[in-house]
C-alpha cells in the first residue's frame, strides 16, 4: 500500500481523480468530506427507505382499518386517512434514519478496528488538517503517476 | 424606478378597489381582508426574524436584514388598511350585527374588540419605533418577541377567525406565526439571493426548511383536531374549505406550500435558483391560503375584487419597501 499526503484538498481530489482513471484502488482520507470526489449512495438509500417506511406504515393502517378490523368510530369513514400521517411520518423517519445508519456502516466497512493505513507517519492528521490517498493492492502504477502530482509525502506501508 | 412601478401597480389595485367597493361591498370586505391578513405577515416577521437575529447573531441574519427592515417599514399601510375594515365591520364579522347573542359574546363584542385593536396598534408601532432605531435590540428582544407573539396571536383571532364565530382552534395563531416567518424569511431570500455571499444561502434555504416543516406540523395539526374530534362547531369550517373549488385550493396549498419546497429544499439547498424559485413558490401559497382561509366565509368563489384587494396590497407595500431601500442607498452614496 501506498499513502501519499497533499497540501490541501483540490490537490488531494485531483490527484484521486487522476489515479482512479489509472485504474488503480484509491482512497481517500480527509477532516473534511472531498466534496464531489465521491458521490455517496446513502441519501438516495434514505430516500427510498424513507418513502417505503411512510407508505407501508400508511398502507399497514389502511388496511387494519378498511379490511382487517372494521369499525364504526363516532360514524367517521373507515379510510380515517388524516390519523395515519403522524405514524407514516414517524415510520418513514425511522426508516430513512435506520437505513442510513446501516448504509454508513457497511459502505464503510465498519466495525473496522484495525487497518493498515493507521501506520502511517503523521496519518493521526487526517482527523485535523491532512489530505491522504491511500492506493492499495496492485501499486505499480503510482509512482510515475504521483510525479505529476506533487504529493508533500509519499510512504510504502505493508498491507 | 422600481419603487415607481410598485407604486403604479398598487395605484391600479386601489381603484379598482374603490370600484368593487361601490359595486360589490360584501365581495371587497372579504377579499381585503384576506390581502391584508397574507401582507400583515410581512412586517411582523420582519420585526420578529430582526429581533430574533439580535439574540442569535449569525451571518443569515446579516444578510437579510436591510430586506427585513425595508418590511418593517411596510408596517404604517396598516393605518389606511384598517379604514374598509372598520368601515365594514358589520358585513364581515356575524359577531357584530344585531342579533341573539353567542356564548362567546363576552369577548366577541365591539367595545372590546376596539379596546384590543388600540392594543395591538400601540404595541405594534412600538416595536417598529425600537426595531428600525439604529440601535442595538438585544436588551429589548425578549420583551418585544413576548409581546408580539401574544399580540398578534389575538389579533389573527380577531382579524380572519372570528369570521366564523363559531369557529374555534388554539393553535390558530401559532400557525399565523409561522406564516410570518415564512413570509418575511422568503422576501428576505429573494432580496438577498443577487448580493449574498455564497455561503449565505444554504443557511437562509436550510431555516427556510425549518420554517416550511413547522407551518406544515402545525396547520395539520389542526386538521387532525379538527377532524378527529368532530365537533359541529369546528368540523364546518373545514367542510366548506374542503369541496369543490376550495378543496382544490387546499390540495395546491399542500403541494406548493409542503410538498414540493420540502422536497427541493430538502436536496437541493445549496443551488440558488431553487432557493429563489421555493421563496417565491411559497409567498404565491401564502397569498392563496390567505384567500382560503378568508373567502370561503361567504358561499362564492374568488372574483376580480379578491384580486384587486391583492394587486392594491402588494403594490403599496412593495412602494413603501422600495423607497425604504432606494433611500437607505442614496445615504450611503452621499
Amino acid at each position: 500500500m501506498i499513502l501519499v499526503s497533499f497540501a490541501d484538498r483540490d490537490a488531494m481530489v485531483h490527484a484521486f481523480r487522476t489515479l482512479r482513471d489509472a485504474g488503480l484502488a484509491a482512497e481517500t482520507y480527509s477532516p473534511m468530506p472531498p466534496d464531489e470526489a465521491d458521490r455517496s449512495p446513502i441519501p438516495l438509500l434514505m430516500l427510498l427507505f424513507g418513502l417505503l417506511g411512510a407508505f407501508g406504515s400508511f398502507a399497514m393502517q389502511a388496511y387494519a382499518t378498511t379490511l382487517g378490523y372494521k369499525l364504526d368510530v363516532g360514524g367517521r369513514p373507515n379510510l380515517a386517512w388524516p390519523s395515519y400521517v403522524p405514524c407514516a411520518f414517524e415510520t418513514g423517519v425511522l426508516f430513512a434514519i435506520g437505513a442510513g445508519f446501516l448504509a454508513y456502516f457497511a459502505i464503510n466497512r465498519l466495525p473496522h478496528l484495525y487497518d493498515p493505513v493507521d501506520e502511517g507517519a503523521g496519518f493521526d492528521a487526517a482527523t485535523r488538517d491532512g489530505w491522504f490517498v491511500a492506493i492499495r493492492g496492485d501499486t505499480r502504477k503510482a509512482p510515475a503517476l504521483l510525479e505529476d502530482l506533487r504529493p508533500t509525502s509519499v510512504e510504502a506501508l505493508p498491507e | 424606478m422600481t419603487a415607481r412601478r410598485a407604486g403604479i401597480v398598487g395605484s391600479i389595485g386601489l381603484v379598482l378597489c374603490g370600484l368593487g367597493w361601490a359595486l360589490d361591498p360584501a365581495t371587497f370586505a372579504l377579499g381585503w381582508v384576506a390581502a391584508v391578513s397574507c401582507w400583515l405577515a410581512w412586517p411582523i416577521g420582519s420585526m420578529a426574524l430582526l429581533m430574533i437575529h439580535a439574540l442569535t447573531g449569525g451571518r443569515w441574519g446579516d444578510a437579510i436584514a436591510p430586506c427585513l427592515r425595508a418590511g418593517v417599514a411596510t408596517l404604517p399601510l396598516l393605518l389606511p388598511a384598517l379604514v374598509p375594515i372598520l368601515l365594514l365591520t358589520s358585513f364581515l364579522y356575524p359577531w357584530a350585527r344585531p342579533g341573539p347573542a353567542l356564548y362567546n359574546a363576552f369577548y366577541l363584542n365591539l367595545p372590546f374588540a376596539a379596546g384590543r385593536l388600540l392594543v395591538y396598534l400601540v404595541s405594534w408601532f412600538g416595536l417598529f419605533w425600537l426595531v428600525l432605531r439604529p440601535r442595538s435590540l438585544a436588551a429589548m428582544a425578549p420583551a418585544g418577541l413576548l409581546l408580539l407573539a401574544v399580540t398578534f396571536t389575538f389579533a389573527t383571532i380577531d382579524l380572519t377567525m372570528s369570521l366564523d364565530p363559531k369557529f374555534n382552534s388554539s393553535i390558530y395563531g401559532l400557525i399565523a406565526l409561522a406564516g410570518t416567518g415564512l413570509t418575511a424569511l422568503s422576501v428576505g431570500i429573494l432580496g438577498a439571493a443577487a448580493t449574498a455571499e455564497e455561503a449565505v444561502l444554504p443557511d437562509l434555504a436550510r431555516l427556510l426548511l425549518g420554517t416550511v416543516v413547522l407551518w406544515t406540523y402545525l396547520d395539520f395539526m389542526q386538521l387532525l383536531i379538527v377532524w378527529q374530534s368532530d365537533l359541529a362547531s369546528d368540523a364546518p369550517w373545514y367542510v366548506v374549505r374542503s369541496v369543490g373549488l376550495w378543496g382544490g385550493v387546499a390540495l395546491a396549498v399542500a403541494i406548493g406550500h409542503f410538498l414540493l419546497p420540502f422536497g427541493l429544499l430538502l436536496s437541493r439547498q445549496r443551488s440558488r435558483r431553487v432557493s429563489v424559485g421555493v421563496s417565491a413558490l411559497l409567498l404565491a401559497m401564502e397569498g392563496l391560503r390567505a384567500w382560503w382561509l378568508v373567502l370561503p366565509t361567504a358561499p362564492r368563489s374568488p372574483s376580480w375584487i379578491d384580486a384587486a384587494a391583492l394587486l392594491a396590497i402588494v403594490g403599496c407595500s412593495a412602494y413603501l419597501a422600495l423607497r425604504r431601500r432606494d433611500a437607505v442607498m442614496v445615504a450611503r452614496h452621499v
